[in-house]
């Protein structure tokens, strides 16, 4: 359902995405991973049209949609949240998602939705910025839902939470995926949790493509291993 | 409910209080500082607009205020054309350059790119006045500007004047609390986010462009055929800050604080008159006082207000 072609971005002389081509399957979890610095969040930004891509292209359900503009994306049905957890701090917890209700799906009701799916009618009218961690990533989370999105895509969501809450996340992005058929890209840095989420996965270095297959068997590629895990898995077992 | 009732109640009495007004033994003077009042606090709430709910630095209001009013005042005096004409006329026309004069360039710039764009713009009105003279009466600016009807008084115009004031700000009510609105704070708390959740940023700019600068240049309208004159010094530093304290000290962002500022600055203004020179300084020393202990502005202090009665009547209810 969603393919880029040979994607690149350079910033003046810095290249940070180099020849990048996956392609991700109607209703599954996918991962990507890599070590920081290695082009994750640029992706997701060239994908939803922050930044213009330097070459290559990007296919949403068959259509070619490089070059367009981030809102006309997610009308196209592709939302997304951000590594740095983000709302209208100033908005109430239902306006947040009503952003997206009104603006991205063009149907006020989905707020609702969304609100009882997340289980956030508890904090409904509290403004945004009272809010913890945990609670500030399910709003984000929400309003990129409420827009109706086919594909969602996570920038490290999980970043900075607690175990309990990374199962319960966890949790929420599974029933997701199953229950409302939403395609999912997660950008993760934690491999254990990438396999176990995903079936398959990319991975990036340096702006290319290091691995890109089975989820299973991404330890034991010998040059996972080399780049990314450190010779015996260090990160991997480091986050641990 | 109770402090609903409160509220409303309050808001209610200053509006019955300022229609009855004039019948209370106004003086003219006491009007024509209601007048200003009025015409201030609509170009202060648009002004806020931009910058409180838009996040959009606009220095350049004042700007759109002239244009309005220079439209206005030239259609009306050399022209003939009747006020009810010349304001909306007025306020099309300022919409019009303002929106592609900076709304346009403006969404290629962000943050202190746009308040230099705006304030520049602001700036180069008195040098373009002086060299229209012919038209725009230069420095001297444009005297005997024709009323809003022939023989008009200081009561016709206060009530003309509080009309508008009250069109107006529910005009702006109704814009901050539309999918509008939230698309204008949403872009200004998280732009990026905004837009990719499906706000097209460039339309929403627009619009607060337009929509400000076209109340904004009615405003200016309503200002010239209400006391019948306008100059470039209006364009000057004074109403320029004077302005940009009524938003602070009322409180920015906020709906009612432009207007409360609004008052505390007008009506200040006048009574430290009583103090001569030192007025300037007096009224900087209450803008310090008041942003001191109430950095939210003089809303801040009404909200502390509420607080302590709503705490006083709860607090009375169980004994009784």
């Amino acid at each position: 359902m969603f393919a880029t072609k040979g994607l690149s971005k350079s910033f003046g002389r810095l290249t940070a995405l180099l020849n990048v081509s996956f392609e991700v399957e109607e209703g599954e979890i996918f991962g990507i991973a890599g070590p920081n610095g290695a082009g994750k969040s640029t992706l997701f930004n060239v994908i939803t049209g922050i930044y213009p891509p330097s070459s290559g292209r990007i296919f949403f359900r068959g259509k070619d949609i490089t070059n367009y503009k981030p809102d006309q994306i997610c009308h196209l049905g592709i939302a997304r949240t951000f590594q740095i957890p983000t709302t209208f701090h100033t908005l109430s917890v239902y306006d947040n998602l009503r952003v997206g209700a009104i603006f991205g799906a063009r149907r006020p009701q989905s707020a609702d939705e969304v609100l009882e799916l997340l289980g956030l009618e508890a904090v409904r009218h509290r403004p945004a910025r009272n809010l913890d961690l945990y609670t500030t990533k399910l709003v984000m989370l929400g309003a990129a839902l409420a827009t109706d999105c086919k594909l969602l895509m996570l920038d490290e969501p999980m970043a900075g939470l607690s175990m309990a809450e990374i199962n319960q996340f966890l949790e929420i992005v599974r029933r997701i995926n199953q229950e409302k058929g939403v395609t999912i890209i997660i950008i993760e840095h934690l491999l254990d949790i990438l396999i176990s989420l995903t079936k398959r996965m990319l991975i990036l270095s340096d702006g290319q493509v290091l691995y890109l297959g089975d989820s299973k068997e991404v330890t034991a590629d010998r040059r996972v291993v080399e780049v990314y895990l450190g010779g015996k898995g260090g990160i991997a077992h480091a986050h641990r | 409910m109770k402090h609903v009732n409160w509220k409303f109640a309050l808001a209610v009495l200053v509006l019955v209080f300022i229609l009855l007004y004039p019948w209370l033994g106004a003086s003219s003077y006491t009007k024509h500082l209601f007048i200003l009042f009025f015409i201030w606090s609509i170009v202060a709430a648009n002004w806020n607009l931009m910058m409180g709910y838009a996040g959009i630095n606009s220095l350049g209001n004042i700007g759109f205020m002239a244009i309005g009013g220079y439209t206005a005042g030239i259609l009306a005096k050399s022209l003939g054309v009747p006020p009810f004409l010349t304001i909306p006329i007025a306020g099309i026309v300022t919409s019009a350059v303002v929106t592609l004069a900076l709304g346009l360039p403006a969404l290629r710039l962000s943050g202190i790119y746009i308040a230099l764009l705006t304030l520049i713009f602001a700036d180069t009105l008195p040098s373009l006045l002086t060299q229209t003279r012919e038209i725009t009466g230069g420095a001297m600016g444009l005297h005997e500007i024709p009323p809003f009807y022939p023989g008009m008084d200081k009561t016709g115009a206060y009530y003309i004047c509080f009309v508008f004031f009250l069109v107006v700000l529910f005009i702006i009510y109704r814009i901050v609390h539309s999918p509008t609105g939230m698309a204008f704070v949403a872009l200004r708390d998280s732009e990026n986010f905004a837009y990719c959740l499906g706000v097209n940023k460039f339309r929403e700019r627009l619009k607060v462009f337009a929509l400000s600068s076209l109340l904004t240049g009615a405003a200016g309208g309503m200002y010239v055929h209400a006391l019948g004159d306008i100059s470039p010094t209006t364009l000057g530093i004074e109403p320029f800050l004077l302005t940009i304290a009524m938003i602070e000290l009322g409180g920015v962002g906020t709906f009612l604080g432009p207007i409360l500022g609004a008052a505390v600055i007008v009506f200040g203004n006048e009574f430290l008159r009583l103090a001569g020179t030192l007025r300037l300084t007096l009224l900087g020393a209450l803008i310090c006082t008041i942003i001191l202990f109430y950095p939210g502005g003089v809303i801040q202090l009404f909200h502390t207000i509420e607080h302590r009665v709503e705490r006083l009547l709860n607090r009375k209810t169980p004994t009784t």
